[in-house]
């Protein structure tokens, strides 16, 4: 480990000994700024809710414990089914033979109690089975008769039994306490049962959706059975769902019904909610009724981590491509349903939801865009710091390579960060460097050739002239030394212009100070002109 | 002036987006989403719960406020609450794990396997707020110097009389309702109604209805068998002597001749369907109590409910069993632990306690909650809760009250004493209903049985 940080520490050396050119380090910097820039925009995006979106990420979630719950209840619900259409065919048949045997017909056992004890005692042992096979909070017969037709509600009193569970919580051991709530106390006596605190001797069938028409013959389900929704036993805290199953003589007599309670404690055992990053996910199956979902005539799973009442209907206030809105008088719910392949009183149809608090899913998508923008912004800032630390030591070599060139910094000394301005302090110096003693700089050489051979083109008198010139005479002095008029003196310059190709005195001064500066002056003077050598030698 | 660093902007823009990073986590879902408790309790067994309602209105209340929302999952009776804790307590296959809170007497605490699993609510109570309940039902919930079991309702034994039917015997008989002070005046009209009633139908003999149904058999030798100056117990067995004697004659006399109730299941059952007149039981069962009595032709008939201190016996000290279970609270997270400390002060609190204690006939465990009752009694609407509160104040100002002594074996002791009791009379009292005219032999044998099933 340490051999290899090593060597990572020799490679980023050497990536930074390396000379970066200014292209590249300008090529960064804009890089960095490109990036801030597409930061920027994706923080804009991200706070518009544009991509990375939580929705689908919480629809996913939504979708998945859906398919789980409506899977479990759905066989939920055919397990129930099937022990009540079980336990029907068993009594439906047990009735019959019990009927035909004595040569009556149902409504024959009206005020006739001790058959309707010899009833309720079959139905018992058959209820008994099914409570303790079929996983219910509840097991109800009754057969369509009453015990006394002369008291008062005796047209929606029918006997029969109904046992439930002491404790649905232990619903799951071999042998779970079952307690009389309806039916004769001899059944409680014979079985060692308790009698419900709210024990009555009959069922009342005003609660049982759709009984009535049963008893008339007007209302059969295509089913065979429906399920009754939510409704509160009486006097009692528990809310059922009930599953009814009629059955009938082969005549075609209503002979009664039974069925299986399905109770919310249960139901809230059997479906936990779901913690998750988006709240509490609570499962819920319900009536569909115009679009609302009536929590308040189904049932609620667990609504642990949540303030979801469940005596209230839920309103679709909105759907969006993930999931619906759902409104209490209370809260929002985030959730999503399925049909419910169950047959419902009246035609009624089912669904199964799950829900999350809109609050606690808002939350989380706040949490999740804030966190977004959160990283995003702290990587625009990590890009403008950037920018700005370029820049600044884009700068910064510049100018220190400035201060090197004005220190006489020279190419090669690897001070300098960039090869452009290496490449340039080189320049400099080439040309800085001072020429070869007999060397002239080219166009100088040519310049003097060009001038020097002029010059051989002068006559002796005006070569004499311009040799005053070389000796450093003035114009004035010239007539006194060479001893000739001024107009002589003149009228040489004239023609020593002509030929020298020059334009003034001024311009001859400068180029003899030139052939003197570059010690070239020797190739100014003229050997067949050699007598006059001695002219001028001393100022 | 001095030059301004552009790296001090550059770490303020950084501190400024790390605090709406911290700010956005701050706002927890957490403290949004309630503190959910579950609960198992028993005020209202099966019936419509008053204590539901109150933990409607706290969810709606205080709960919304603290983020606390409790879940009741079992409402039912200590007997079923006790089986449900030990079979999650001792993970027994197919049990539901245990809930937040649930309602306990000491004795299923004891059983448990490992009692330390329940919070002590000294760390959650100062001692100044536990300075506000009566001592004596704090200790009560004490456990190896632990305050486990707390104290939001205390019952006491009380006498329910069908005053409808008894008036009706008392108009043929001339029984009165002051032969019910003492227990040996009511074990003679217990036989005296037997014979009353068996005698309604010459056509079907041997069909008379008992009397009397007492809701804890064990309870009436405990408590008889110390008022009249002796230890019921001895050790961890029970102690045979005079004074239990003394409490088994009249009863068993009873009870063999018909006039008590021998069945399984509470006292409430029998006077339900009009097969006793008079029980002793908790005085919570008031809330089970109907005011209709159904007969077996499905006919009903309204009845009016009475209550009176429990009996006593003639040279016996007034004594009367103090009952009622506390909540107990399972260890878990401190947030849930303290809602639940939360929701147990509210239920304690005067006003909030004397309103639950009233509507399930229990008596308040505060000092300030017993100050407010006599109005809150003014104002009860019920004839029975009125006639159980003016029973409840005239037990509270002449008897003394007992408490069950915790001992490692008293619940086998109190179960097995219990269901053998009843048999054992049950099959005497067959055998008298059959025509066995010797009594007292009857009875004999019918306790040696009872002694002969009890654990050694």
């Amino acid at each position: 480990m340490a051999n290899t940080l090593k060597e990572f520490e020799k490679l980023l050396h050497l990536a930074l000994d390396r000379k970066v050119t200014l292209h590249r380090k300008l090529m960064m910097y804009l890089l960095c700024l490109i990036l801030a820039a597409l930061g920027i925009l994706l923080l804009l995006l991200t706070a518009i809710g544009g991509p990375l979106k939580a929705e689908p990420q919480i629809a996913q979630a939504m979708e998945s414990q859906l398919h789980t719950t409506y899977d479990k209840v759905s066989e939920e619900m055919e397990t129930y089914t099937g022990y009540s259409l079980q336990l029907s065919r068993e009594l439906e048949r047990d009735i019959k033979d019990f009927l035909d045997e004595k040569g009556m017909s149902v409504s024959d056992l009206n005020n006739r109690p001790e058959l309707l004890l010899e009833i309720q005692k079959m139905m018992y042992s058959e209820l008994n089975t099914t409570i303790r096979l079929g996983r219910s909070s509840g097991v109800f017969a009754l057969v369509n008769a009453t015990i006394n037709t002369q008291i008062s509600e005796a047209d929606q009193s029918r006997c029969g039994v109904y046992l439930r569970l002491i404790n649905v919580s232990s619903n799951v051991i071999l042998s779970p306490e079952t307690i009389l709530f309806r039916g004769n106390t001899e059944i409680a006596r014979e079985n060692g049962l308790e009698l419900h605190n709210r024990w009555n001797m009959e069922l009342n069938t005003e609660g049982l959706l759709g009984y009535q028409e049963l008893e008339t013959g007007l209302g059969q389900s295509e089913s065979g059975y429906y399920w009754i929704s939510r409704m509160n036993l009486k006097n009692t805290w528990e809310d059922v769902i009930l599953l009814l199953v009629p059955m009938y003589a082969d005549s075609g007599e209503f002979l009664g019904a039974c069925g299986i309670e399905l109770n919310d404690v249960h139901f809230s055992l059997e479906y936990p909610a779901t913690a998750s990053s988006y709240g509490s996910m609570v499962t819920v199956i319900a009536p569909v009724e115009n679009g609302n979902l009536r929590l308040d005539q189904g049932m609620a799973g667990n609504t642990e981590g949540t303030w979801l009442d469940t005596a209230e209907s839920l309103s679709i206030i909105e759907k969006n491509v993930y999931y619906s809105t759902y409104r209490s008088t209370k809260c929002d719910y985030y959730g999503i349903q399925m049909p419910l392949e169950i047959p419902g009183s009246g035609g009624q149809e089912w669904a199964v939801a799950v829900l999350i608090p809109r609050e606690s899913c808002d939350q989380y998508i706040l949490r999740n865009r804030v966190g977004i923008m959160g990283v995003i912004l702290g990587f625009v800032l990590i890009m403008i710091a950037l920018a700005w630390l370029l820049s600044k030591k884009f700068v910064r070599p510049i100018l220190q390579s400035f201060q090197d060139i004005r220190d006489g910094q020279q190419a090669g000394d690897s001070k300098f960060k960039f090869a452009e301005l290496e490449e340039f302090c080189g320049w400099l110096s080439e040309r800085e460097k001072p020429p070869e003693a007999d060397e002239l700089p080219p166009n100088m050489a040519e310049l003097f050739e060009h001038f020097a051979r002029n010059v051989k083109t002068l006559t002796n008198a005006e070569y004499n002239i311009f040799r005053y010139y070389m000796n450093g005479y003035e114009v004035a002095q010239i007539p006194t030394e060479a001893c000739v008029s001024m107009s002589t003196v003149k009228k040489h310059n004239g023609n020593i212009y002509r030929k020298l190709e020059i334009s003034s005195n001024e311009e001859l001064m400068m180029y003899l100070d030139l052939f003197r500066r570059c010690d070239c002056i020797e190739k100014l003077q003229l050997d067949e002109k050699a007598d006059v050598s001695e002219i001028g030698t001393t100022k | 002036m001095r030059k301004r660093k552009p790296w001090i902007y550059v770490i303020g823009i950084l501190v400024l987006a790390g605090l709406m990073m911290l700010t956005a986590c701050g706002v927890n879902g957490g403290q949004k989403e309630p503190v959910t408790l579950t609960v198992w309790h028993v005020y209202g067994g099966q019936t419509d719960s008053p204590l539901n309602d109150l933990i409607e209105e706290f969810n709606e209340t205080v709960g919304a406020e603290e983020g606390i929302k409790l879940q009741v999952t079992v409402v039912s009776n200590t007997n079923n609450i006790h089986d449900a804790v030990l079979r999650a307590a001792n993970d027994e296959p197919g049990a539901t794990g245990l809930p937040d809170m649930f309602i306990s007497y000491p004795k299923t605490v004891l059983a448990m396997p490992d009692p330390e699993i329940l919070v002590d609510y000294r760390d959650y109570f100062s001692e100044e707020e536990l300075s506000a309940y009566i001592p004596a039902f704090l200790d009560e919930g004490e456990i190896d110097g632990r305050l486990v079991v707390f104290p939001v309702a205390k019952s006491t034994e009380i006498m329910f009389v069908d005053k409808t039917l008894f008036d009706r015997f008392a108009a043929d008989t001339g029984a009165t309702l002051e032969q019910l002070n003492t227990w040996e005046g009511l074990f003679e009209l217990s036989k005296e109604y037997y014979q009353w009633t068996d005698a309604q139908t010459p056509e079907m003999p041997g069909d008379g209805k008992a009397f009397f149904v007492h809701d804890y058999h064990f309870n009436y030798f405990q408590v008889g068998v110390e008022s009249l100056g002796e230890d019921f117990f001895q050790g961890n067995k029970i102690a045979y002597g005079k004074a239990f004697s003394k409490v088994w004659e009249p009863y068993a006399d009873a009870a063999v001749q018909g006039g008590v109730w021998l069945q399984e299941g509470y006292a409430t059952e029998p006077l339900r369907i009009g097969e006793t007149i008079v029980s002793v039981a908790s005085s919570a069962s008031v809330l089970y109590y109907e005011d209709i009595v159904t007969y077996p032709d499905n006919q009903s008939e309204p009845i009016e409910v009475i209550a009176k201190p429990v009996p006593c016996f003639e040279n016996g000290e007034q004594l009367v069993m103090q009952r009622g279970a506390g909540f107990c609270t399972v260890k878990s997270t401190p947030e849930k632990e303290r809602a639940a400390a939360v929701f147990l002060k509210w239920l304690t609190e005067p006003e909030t306690n004397v309103r639950f204690v009233t509507s399930v006939g229990y008596m308040p465990v505060t000092d300030a909650a017993f100050e407010v009752l006599p109005d809150f009694i003014e104002n009860l609407e019920d004839p029975k809760y009125r006639s159980l509160y003016e029973a409840f104040l005239e037990t509270q100002s002449s008897y003394e009250f007992y408490t069950a002594p915790q001992l490692a074996g008293y619940l086998e002791l109190e179960q097995t004493f219990e269901k053998n009791v009843r048999s054992k009379l049950r099959v005497a009292c067959s055998s008298w209903q059959e025509g066995e005219e010797d009594v007292e032999r009857l009875m004999s044998e019918a306790l040696e049985n009872v002694k002969a099933s009890l654990p050694e």
